[in-house]
């Protein structure tokens, strides 16, 4: 019955991930690998992983937990495809420049409220650890703990974020 | 002490992050210093704003196959609650897996059903490990089930589960061998059909969930009945068909076929290949085969439906512009390409209720050949004329909806829909997942605000309501049917359309029958990325009289359902067919671009039982043949016949051919939108003579229409393009860009500069 009721916990704690942070991990995978379509398969990855873990060694830092294999596993889907498809600087710049295509913006506005569109220009390090903040609600240090950058350095990136943020939402108004 | 506005203490103290025992010390500073102070303010508004669009914004979730997987285990050990349960939780989960690949997902290719044999032995021994492991004892399925209502987040999954169980035990009497034998049949079968045919189409599983269901869940290993589905893979294998339950197909078929059209490295091949499983979670396409060139003297007729279908462009839009990289060579379709634009072909006449128009001029692509254009254009309607429209709107409200580019973009498409509606038109709506069914009851058009609460009312989550769906949608358009109106039931989906018949065919079946017996047509409307399910859309909606278009922005959706109004809800004429008779005078061989899925054979053409496709009000279809002129030393297409019986081949018996100028002549068949399957169609003709002009004289439509034609070819690796290239193609579209009023000739033309450098990039990479 040890292996039922190990089993039964498991179930639970990866059905109580998945209510609490399945939002969460898709925006946060997908603004680092840039696709939503593969954060999920990377989040489904997550959750698989998670099943794997024993219960009692992640329910306490279960959050810190998800987020940090969340996040390896973006960086190696990135590393995969750079061997696979080595994404080239005028690729990218192909892609940036049909995302900032004016006729699309109107299309995009309709997508996404006007912060989680500005985020995309913030960059990498700033975006991420604001939408641990934000979207994860986590702390300066549960975000430094995933990020393995120290406090001090998580309190700099997003206060320089949110300003940078405020820049652009003013502009916008303005 | 002054404060920086760079000093990250600011942000830190409005989030209460500051150390505590420097809290106090800081909001003394603040006190001091007014600047600082309403610096903090304004991160707090920020901050407020911030937290405020992140808890308005979509949730986003898992796909319910990506959930699926997560929690199909435990449903498996339910089912079973015997004693014996480890073996037989094994065959369960054997069954259910195949089940969930062949049933769920509909499809599942060749490749993993060998890597599942592969496999297998490596799998042997794990197996008792990864039971033990992996799968909880059974419980008693009222606890289970108990336990799972308690959670109302999980009763989609529960659901979800449940879905699976079902079919889990329907499936439960196949054999092993039974199994292997049916998918024998089925793959001789589909090997037959694509000899007749000389072209096939067949579905394969873009990418192979069932694959990676099979690695991340040990479960799927055990699976294969072993030795009869290595029996049904030899065969298969060695006759290179396809196999699957009811749409059978594969992908392998396709890889060899590549290789037969020859231009597909290995390497590429395999660079394709993971490029689709990287990018796609489950979007299904047919796998189209250009059409070749046909001798004339063995072959003078050529026979199709007409197709006014749009999807594939919108789609080939959101690959190219969207995500930056190129499309699957099988979600390019020419015709949708071609027909996505508007050519400014006149309506004249009022016999028939469309005109055709002809053009030919020589092939950009192809010294020496010449290219022909058959352009119909339907009769027009006014938006304040057209007939009164009785629709039903089935919407998939289920869980993967929730996308800003699904329901959300459906809302805003139906609300502009209904803007335009007038008192004489009835809108219902009807809900197959997360509600209960009839949404709105059908209301005439002038009460938008009722009908405008409920769209916006609408909101995706929650489980399948198999109860719900298509049936109703259907009851509920005859309940209202307007005689002489437009009597129409739009599916609205990302895909996933579980309308309470979950056998394709039946779906196909179900849909056919109401639109002739009924005359309710049905219009499929595909959103989002990742699930689309391209081919079966496209069949459904092909059955049901009815278009299919991909929306993939609001700009799509309003193209769609208003600015188009007319063509999408009133048809004018159905089961348009188009039969070319090519003078062998004047004529080599030919080929028909596109519409390779439309093609019919010459006997159908006035067989008038035979559906076909339908054209709307102002609608405009065009399409185009490339010829290898007579006297043209290009032997593409000739086919030696070969016969002991004969002294030679048949090519040079000319004896019984007429005296004609003539080029060809293209006979149309159609019948009026209110006619039955026993009614008799009506025919006419045009013939064309060549004038020999060159395709820098061509009009301006004709010059767009090849550019998009060629970069259907470029983007499907045709072997039939010869010399087209990008440069070649915007030369084309911009000497053709003509008034563009509507600015999606321009769109074009920007989209194939993107697709000009991915190809670029891509080339230079490798």
């Amino acid at each position: 019955m040890l292996e039922n009721n190990t089993a039964n916990e498991r179930d639970k704690i990866v059905r109580r991930a998945l209510i609490e942070f399945e939002s969460a991990l898709i925006g946060y995978a997908a603004s680092i690998i840039k696709d939503e379509d593969r954060a999920k398969d990377v989040v489904q990855d997550t959750f698989i992983k998670l099943y794997e873990q024993d219960p009692e060694k992640v329910k306490e830092s279960l959050k810190a937990w998800l987020f940090t294999v969340c996040r390896n596993r973006c960086f190696d889907v990135i590393r995969k495809e750079k061997r696979m498809i080595n994404v080239e600087d005028d690729q990218l710049t192909v892609i940036r420049d049909v995302a900032d295509d004016p006729s699309r913006a109107a299309e995009r506005a309709d997508e996404h409220s006007n912060v989680i569109k500005f985020l995309d220009r913030l960059p990498q390090n700033q975006r991420e650890v604001i939408r641990l903040k934000f979207e994860g609600d986590m702390s300066y240090k549960e975000i430094s703990q995933i990020t393995q950058l120290s406090v001090s350095n998580v309190g700099f990136l997003i206060h320089a974020g949110i300003k940078r943020l405020r820049g652009l939402l003013s502009d916008q108004v303005a | 002490m002054k404060i920086d506005s760079e000093d990250p203490k600011l942000t830190a103290y409005a989030l209460g992050e500051l150390d505590p025992s420097e809290v106090d010390a800081f909001e003394r500073i603040l006190e001091e210093c007014p600047e600082a102070k309403s610096e903090v303010d304004a991160i707090r508004g920020a901050i407020k704003t911030i937290k405020k669009e992140f808890d308005e914004a979509p949730k986003k979730k898992l796909s319910e196959e990506q959930k699926q997987i997560l929690f199909s285990n435990e449903v498996d050990v339910i089912l079973d609650p015997g004693p014996d349960a480890f073996s037989k939780v094994n065959k369960w989960l054997g069954v259910t897996a195949a089940a969930a690949c062949f049933v769920g997902m509909g499809i599942v290719g060749l490749r993993s059903v060998k890597q599942e044999i592969q496999e297998d032995s490596d799998y042997a021994g794990k197996r008792a490990d990864a039971t033990a492991a992996n799968f909880p004892e059974p419980v008693p399925v009222e606890k289970a089930q108990l336990v799972k209502k308690q959670s109302e987040n999980n009763e989609q999954l529960f659901k979800l589960s449940k879905k699976r169980t079902d079919k889990a035990a329907t499936a439960d009497p196949f054999t092993s061998s039974d199994l292997a034998d049916s998918k024998e049949s089925a793959a001789s079968l589909a090997f037959e059909a694509t000899v007749s045919e000389g072209e096939a189409i067949v579905d394969y599983d873009a990418n192979g969930i069932a694959n990676k269901r099979n690695s991340k869940q040990e479960l799927g290993k055990k699976a294969s009945p072993k030795p009869s589905s290595l029996r049904a893979n030899s065969i298969v294998a060695s006759a290179e068909a396809p196999l699957s339950n009811d749409l059978l197909s594969v992908r392998d078929l396709r890889s060899n076929q590549s290789k037969d059209r020859g231009f597909l490295k290995e390497s590429e091949k395999k660079d394709e290949i993971s490029g689709e499983e990287q990018n796609l979670s489950s979007e299904q396409y047919g796998v189209y085969y250009d059409t070749p060139f046909f001798p004339t003297l063995e072959r003078p007729l050529s026979t199709f439906a007409i197709d006014v279908d749009t999807a594939s462009y919108s789609n080939v839009r959101r690959y190219i512009g969207r995500r930056g990289q190129l499309p699957p060579v099988d979600a390019v379709r020419v015709e949708e390409l071609i027909n996505y634009f508007d050519y400014d072909y006149p309506y004249s006449g009022d016999k028939h209720p469309f005109s055709v128009h002809l053009e030919t001029s020589s092939t950009p692509w192809k010294a020496g050949h010449r290219l022909v254009r058959i352009g119909l254009k339907a009769k027009d309607m006014k938006v304040d004329k057209r007939p009164p429209s009785n629709l039903v709107f089935l919407v998939d409200c289920s869980g993967s909806m929730g996308n800003p580019d699904k329901l959300p973009l459906l809302k805003k498409s139906l609300v502009s829909l209904v803007v335009n509606l007038t008192e004489d038109d009835r809108i219902g709506i009807v809900t197959y997942a997360g509600g209960a069914g009839v949404e709105l009851d059908p209301l005439h058009g002038d009460q938008k605000d009722k009908i405008i609460e409920v769209i916006n009312g609408l909101r995706s989550g929650g489980g399948t309501n198999g109860e719900g769906g298509i049936r109703v949608a259907y009851d509920l358009a005859t309940k209202n049917y307007i005689k002489g109106g437009t009597n129409r039931v739009i599916l609205a989906t990302d895909g996933d359309f579980n309308v309470g018949i979950s056998d394709n065919s039946k779906l196909v079946e179900l849909v056919k029958g109401r639109a002739e017996k009924e005359k309710i047509f049905l219009t499929a409307l595909g959103f989002g990325e990742g699930n689309i399910q391209d081919v079966r859309l496209e069949q459904i909606a092909n059955n049901g009289n009815g278009e299919y278009y991909y929306i993939d922005s609001i700009k799509e959706g309003r193209r769609v359902l208003v600015d188009k109004m007319s063509a999408t809800l009133v048809t004018v004429a159905k089961d348009v067919k188009i039969q070319v008779d090519f003078n062998p005078r004047k004529v080599r061989s030919y080929r028909l671009i596109g519409y390779a899925n439309r093609r019919m054979r010459a006997e159908e053409f006035r067989d008038d039982k035979k559906d076909a496709g339908e054209i709307g009000a102002g609608h405009v279809v065009t399409a185009l043949y490339e010829i290898v002129p007579a006297g043209s030393t290009n032997e593409e297409g000739d086919v030696a016949v070969k016969s002991k019986y004969r002294k030679s081949a048949k090519k040079d018996e000319r004896s019984d051919i007429i005296e004609s100028e003539e080029l060809l002549t293209v006979f149309l068949r159609y019948k009026g939108p209110e006619d039955g399957i026993e009614d008799e169609a009506k025919e006419f003709s045009v013939p064309l003579t060549d004038a020999g002009k060159g395709w820098k004289n061509s009009s301006k439509d004709f010059r767009f229409a090849s550019s998009v034609a060629g970069f259907g070819m470029l983007l499907r690796n045709s072997k039939f393009g010869g010399q087209v290239n990008y440069d070649l193609l915007l030369e084309l579209a911009s000497e053709g860009i003509g008034d563009d009023k509507n600015g999606l000739r321009k769109e074009f033309v920007e989209l194939v500069k993107t697709a000009k450098a991915i190809t670029r990039a891509k080339n230079d990479s490798e």
